[in-house]
């Protein structure tokens, strides 16, 4: 596998292009907050570390490298962060288990929709309850649409531990998916 | 309908499906609500379920806080012929400064116009070529431009929130309704709610500058008996100047952004007299400039500088000045060129 070559934006913020970053700040910023938010439940923290991964960045620009694509670099390093920042206050990582409880039936619902809604709310409960790992992966790879060399990048693991995280997470989802009639 | 397995299914999630595998994606989403229901799920896997709107988090002021934080390291470029110094660190400070505070045992109440039995402990301050920044307890963020002081009241924590400058800073001053932000600033009596500003105020400055950025501020001289005068109330865009004869002048700018390059290293003159920009450049590279002939010292210069180093800077300045600059070690010499024959 050759490195792909480098983003554009990312050279331009080695030069010290100071509108290359706020583009890039601009892009991701709020996505990036709620994906630290999923790690650490709170907004404030999870803003926090994503200014962190910024800040850094602007301040050795001159020596930033990124080898996958530059979301990869930036959810890699939130995640990175936000781990850090669990260990460090021995915060467990509370997965809210009330999102497995059935979507309220508020009467004039129709059924149809009422059942679509329960289905979203299982599939996004199932997907919260997956080891981090597979969560990652998973997230990085359906709702980011990287590929498998831009999570391993963003994951610090090789692209065969991505697929087999992958595989893991599909593993436990396989049943349900196939119950909400997605998959055969 | 068509078998749809994890393979398919993927593709569909990354956009890659081919024409027969969303059509059968699409069948299913309209025969079972649930399956819908799921690939929506799917599609927003990293979405928590109580997840707060992504408009909870600014962009533009994070991106403004996080330049902030930086400024430090843009870092002000020495001449090329000394070491690059190193431009002090910020975080020590902001921990000095809290821990000098927590000695204070019982707060006194501060007289809020500074008399002279107000304590003050000096919280930053900065040479020539050096910016620094400065966190205070009550979460105010200052940026000292080169060589300026920055001192808080001993009682800064606990009593009113006053502070001295010197020199030039952009505050962003945390908000606190009960304990309003009193800055003095040479002649000047700066009164803050909370909100985003900076002032100029060297020594050899004729006046006090002030440029508000957010929020509102209200300014008034000190006369030197120390009698107030009637404060003047600013508002975002308004940039005050106020003389030793404490009378102030306020002008308008639709954006006072331009005020604040100075944070991201960015050297801006419209139209300032030569003397005023040596001066400035002093500061910023810590040389010394002679200007050779007081005609060339009021010629006017409009020009911006982003992170130069100082030889680019006069080649650039003199050249469009017609001027011989020379530079040697730290002294630098501006002379009219000899008219052409």
């Amino acid at each position: 596998m050759t490195d792909i070559a480098e983003p554009a934006l990312a050279q331009r913020i080695r030069s010290g292009d100071a509108s290359a970053f706020d583009t890039l700040f601009r892009a991701h910023y709020q996505e990036l907050c709620l994906f630290g938010y999923s790690y650490l439940r709170s907004p404030e923290a999870a803003e926090e570390i994503v200014q962190d991964v910024f800040t850094a960045i602007w301040t050795r620009r001159a020596t930033w490298r990124v080898h996958e694509s530059v979301e990869a670099y930036l959810f890699g390093a939130v995640r990175n962060r936000a781990l850090r920042r669990l260990a460090r206050g021995r915060t467990e990582l509370r997965w809210r288990r009330g999102a497995n409880e059935p979507a309220s039936s508020a009467l004039g619902v129709p059924d149809r929709e009422l059942e679509r809604a329960e289905a979203e709310q299982l599939v996004r409960a199932a997907v919260a309850e997956l080891p981090e790992r597979s969560r990652m992966a998973i997230t990085l790879r359906w709702q980011h649409q990287m590929t498998y060399p831009e999570i391993a990048a963003a994951m610090g693991i090789s692209v065969k531990g991505v697929e087999q995280h992958l595989a893991r997470g599909i593993k436990r989802l396989r049943k349900l998916l196939t119950h909400l009639h997605v998959i055969d | 309908m068509r078998r749809i397995d994890w393979q398919s299914l993927d593709r569909a999630l990354t956009g890659q499906a081919t024409a027969d595998e969303r059509a059968a994606l699409e069948a299913r989403s309209r025969a079972y609500p649930s399956a819908a229901g799921a690939l929506a799920g799917l599609r927003r896997v990293g979405v928590v379920p109580d997840a707060p709107p992504l408009a909870r988090w600014n962009v533009e002021d994070a991106l403004a806080k996080v330049k902030l934080a930086s400024p430090e390291t843009t870092p002000v470029r020495i001449s090329p012929l000394r070491s690059r110094r190193a431009i002090a660190m910020v975080v020590g400070i902001a921990a000095a400064a809290a821990a000098l505070l927590i000695v204070v045992v019982r707060s006194r109440v501060v007289d809020p116009t500074l008399d002279a039995a107000t304590k003050l402990v000096t919280a930053g301050s900065t040479a020539r070529g050096q910016r620094l920044r400065v966190n205070l307890v009550d979460g105010t963020q200052v940026v000292l431009g080169p060589e300026s002081r920055l001192s808080i009241a001993k009682e800064f924590e606990r009593g009113a929130r006053t502070v001295v400058m010197e020199g030039e800073a952009y505050f962003h001053v945390a908000r606190d309704e009960a304990r309003p932000f009193r800055l003095r600033a040479g002649s000047g009596l700066i009164d803050v709610l909370g909100t985003e500003f900076t002032v100029r105020a060297y020594r050899d400055d004729s006046t006090v500058r002030v440029v508000v950025v957010t929020g509102r501020v209200s300014v008034r001289g000190l006369s030197p008996a120390r009698r107030s005068t009637k404060p003047v109330t600013l508002q975002r865009g308004d940039v005050a100047d106020l003389d030793r004869g404490d009378s102030v002048v306020v002008t308008h700018v639709a954006d006072p952004s331009a005020y604040l390059e100075w944070l991201a290293g960015r050297l801006d003159f419209d139209d300032a007299p030569l003397h005023d920009v040596a001066h400035r450049l002093e500061r910023w590279y810590d040389v010394r400039i002679d200007i050779a002939d007081s005609t060339l010292a009021l010629r006017r210069v409009s020009a911006s500088f982003t992170d130069q180093t100082l030889r680019e800077v006069l080649r650039s300045l003199c050249g469009g000045l017609r001027a011989r600059c020379v530079q040697d070690g730290r002294d630098v010499r501006m002379e009219a060129e000899p008219p052409r024959r």
